[in-house]
């Protein structure tokens, strides 16, 4: 008896998963059974396939050409040990009914698949199993091809060979359901093994089925039909003479096998769909996509993974803040940490991205982190609620150490991050960050606003003879916030001067990133300027380039030496009096040089 | 219609899908329609399903001939599974067609909405336009040779015989 049959592959397609982890995310299952139809068809290669896919969970099954449809169950467990835990072998016998076969002959074929869906890991753990009766013995013999006559008579009646158990009536030449079997037939199924003469793994029910609907004995012998279209014929198809051999209690120890083997061992399959489920990933990914195709169709020398690794430190989280913010997100950027000291308020939202009107009280560094992440869960930001010290803003007692922690703040931040841009609202809080920028050499971008203007700038690098936002005023920043108005006290601006601002600096950030990458000659974002100045109302767009400033109150040698060697006690004194700074930078000795100048006597006449 | 734009209505390519599945029943094929949205234009695609076998794993290979309201040309939508149901990776499909990334993108079905790999179909017009002589004024043949281009792509037989199509 070679009793060789050709077990089933499972073939799962991708929507099958997508749609388990729906629903199951929908029940909240603990252990539960859902019903899913399976199909399997005539075979084209070497193995019997089987598969599932998106409608498996539908009402009614999919009508797939020259594919029959299966009932079937997938049960899940809501943990692993569950999983392993449960009893395989009474579970597979509770599927097979040997009574409910012979009336019902769909049970005939029946599958399940155990399952254990980890959703947070999006890793699911399964095991198919096609319970099949064991203890009957068969031998496959004298094939003989299927008469001229019945040929046309399949295609004519497909309704009846789709159920994949049928009827033969050789005498009429028709086809007919198991249920009118009188016992002059013979037997067919649909053949879902590729190889000659090993029939698949739906005859070991069959010939239970078939023992019992013709009370055979061991030792008989009968005729099988195995149907196997090919293309829209049915020629390969054959009937053979089949032995029989089984013991006297077959039916009370049926052997119930069916696990389906992994690699022909008996274990469960196990398979990692994080990224092609788990939202988070897929977001990522398309975004990259998104951005990949720039790099192809325009821009060869965009470096996706310089931008996936930059650390920008935002210094102000209001109108500029949250718009370079959201720009960076565009470019690809990762890694975004937001500085901001204040709470946002209730004419905020309108004019700062990032926030709601639900946001109002809130602290805006840590919103604004909050809402990067609710528009891109891959980006990593955190807010930091600092103030940043300012000369002419001096300390007392009470506040002297807080100072002092928040500087070390701002200094960590400066230190660690590549590209630093300046959004405060005052000019004074841009004196730190940018002697801080010089000492460290990195990238430091400013924005300011005035009504119906902006300038952006790029503070020049150790390497550069580029100026910064200090380097063209001859007076050090001081307290500007003392005798303002409201008005003058915060930016008011046109609304659109912000976004044209915080575009700008964006896209010049890109292009410093990308200078030296490739086509040096001819870089595809253009050689990035020093500033920009633009005025809304008369359509103005410069570009101007200025020198650095030996006696820069902000970048200048002697500023940034005496930081490096006097860290916060600089900071500390700068603060309680602006006019350090003066004397520090040779700003003083500049005045004393230029007044001497303007004093012409204007009295003096040419001779 | 055809001759100098490039371009395919959403009737003529529905007709001539018609037809590519007659022919493909005749033929034993399984190239077959899929209704999935039945009165909403572009909501029906041609779908052919085929196992391959690489390296000791068969792999599922699922082709969806889509209609893009948008290009009006039809776009050739694949996924490649392997048999647990994790989808070949932008860079494994890349190795197995032995394509670049740049012209195989990863994209959300317009239908399905999960993830399907498509060939893009930009130049799709210019490379119809240019074989317009061969499909003149009909649906059916341009959607034939269209089917010739793509699936050479692709590595998917399309025998011989659908050329009986472009004799209609």
């Amino acid at each position: 008896m070679s009793n060789q049959v050709s077990p089933f592959s499972s073939i799962i397609s991708p929507g099958f998963w997508q749609k388990f982890a729906e629903l199951v995310l929908q029940q909240k299952a603990v252990t539960s059974r859902i019903p899913i139809w399976g199909y399997y068809g005539p075979s084209s290669t070497k193995l019997s396939i089987f598969t599932v896919d998106h409608t498996s969970f539908d009402e009614y099954p999919a009508t797939y050409y020259n594919q029959l449809s299966v009932k079937g169950e997938i049960i899940s467990t809501s943990s692993l040990e569950e999983f392993k835990n449960l009893d395989k072998n009474s579970l597979i016998g509770e599927y097979l009914c040997l009574e409910n076969t012979e009336k019902k002959p769909e049970s005939l074929k029946t599958f399940f698949i155990l399952s254990y869906p980890d959703l947070k890991s999006y890793t699911f753990t399964y095991w198919f199993a096609f319970p099949a009766i064991s203890s009957i013995k068969f031998s496959y013999m004298s094939p003989s091809p299927v008469p001229e006559s019945l040929l046309p008579v399949f295609e004519a009646s497909k309704e009846i060979w789709k159920f994949g158990f049928f009827l033969v009536d050789l005498t009429t030449c028709t086809l007919k359901p198991l249920e009118e079997n009188t016992g002059s037939e013979i037997f067919g199924y649909l053949e879902p093994s590729g190889i000659d003469s090993v029939p698949g793994w739906v005859i070991r029910n069959y010939l239970a089925y078939i023992i019992k609907a013709r009370k055979l004995q061991s030792g008989d012998e009968i005729k099988l039909l195995s149907l196997l279209p090919k293309k829209s014929e049915f020629s390969e198809s054959r009937i053979y003479l089949i032995k029989l051999e089984f013991p006297d209690d077959w039916e009370s120890h049926p052997k119930i096998l069916g696990w389906e083997r992994n690699e022909n061992k008996l274990l469960p399959r196990m398979v990692d769909l994080k990224s092609n489920l788990d939202p988070v990933t897929l977001s990522e990914s398309f975004v990259d996509f998104n951005l990949k195709l720039m790099k192809w169709r325009l821009f060869p020398e965009f470096d996706l993974d310089l931008m996936h690794e930059v650390k920008v430190c935002i210094l102000g989280a209001g109108t500029l803040g949250c718009n370079v913010a959201r720009t960076l997100m565009g470019w690809g950027v990762r890694h975004i940490s937001i500085v901001d000291s204040g709470k946002v308020s209730y004419s905020n939202p309108v004019r700062q991205s990032l926030y709601t009107y639900k946001d109002s009280g809130k602290g805006k560094a840590i919103t604004a982190a909050d809402s990067l992440k609710n528009i891109f869960p891959g980006v990593e930001a955190k807010g930091y609620d600092i103030h940043i010290p300012m000369p002419g803003h001096p300390t007392s007692p009470s506040t002297v150490e807080k100072v002092k922690q928040d500087f070390h703040t701002l200094e960590e931040l400066i230190k660690t991050h590549d590209v630093i841009f300046l959004l405060t609202d005052t000019r004074e809080s841009r004196w730190a960050p940018t002697m801080l920028g010089a000492a460290y050499d990195k990238i430091v971008i400013n924005a300011a606003l005035g009504f119906d203007s902006y300038v952006v700038l790029r503070h020049g690098r150790s390497t550069e003879d580029l100026g910064c936002y200090f380097c063209t005023d001859v007076v050090v920043p001081g307290d500007s916030t003392q005798d303002r108005t409201l008005d003058q006290q915060c930016t008011v601006t046109r609304p659109g001067v912000s976004m044209i601002a915080a575009s700008l600096a964006v896209e010049l950030m890109a292009a410093v990133l990308h200078v030296g990458k490739g086509l040096s000659k001819n870089p595809t974002l253009g050689a990035p300027p020093h500033s920009l100045r633009g005025w809304l109302s008369s359509s103005q767009h410069i570009s101007p380039m200025f020198a650095r400033f030996t006696n820069c109150s902000g970048c200048s040698e002697k500023v940034v030496g005496a930081y490096k060697d006097e860290g916060i006690e600089l900071i500390l004194r700068v603060l309680g009096d602006s006019s350090y700074l003066e004397i520090l930078s040779g700003l003083d000795k500049l005045k004393e040089g230029l007044e001497g100048i303007v004093e012409l006597d204007d009295t003096e006449e040419s001779d | 219609m055809i001759e100098f734009s490039g371009l395919l209505t959403w009737e003529d390519f529905q007709s001539a899908i018609s037809e590519v599945e007659k022919l493909s029943r005749t033929l034993g094929d399984n190239w077959g329609i899929n209704y999935y949205q039945q009165n909403t234009p572009g909501g029906s695609y041609l779908s052919y399903i085929r196992y391959i076998e690489l390296e000791n794993n068969l792999l599922k290979c699922e082709y969806h001939i889509i209609y893009s309201l948008s290009y009006s040309v039809p776009v050739m939508y694949f996924n490649i599974s392997y048999p647990n149901g994790k989808l070949l990776s932008v860079t494994e499909v890349c190795q197995y067609l032995k394509k670049s990334v740049s012209e195989v993108s990863q994209q959300e079905h317009p239908l399905l909405q999960v993830p399907f790999f498509c060939l893009h179909p930009c130049n799709t017009d210019e490379i119809m336009k240019s074989l317009s002589i061969a499909h003149h004024n009909s649906p059916l043949k341009y959607l034939v040779s269209w089917l010739s281009l793509v699936t050479q792509v692709l590595n998917i037989p399309l025998p011989n015989e659908y050329g009986v199509l472009l004799n209609h």
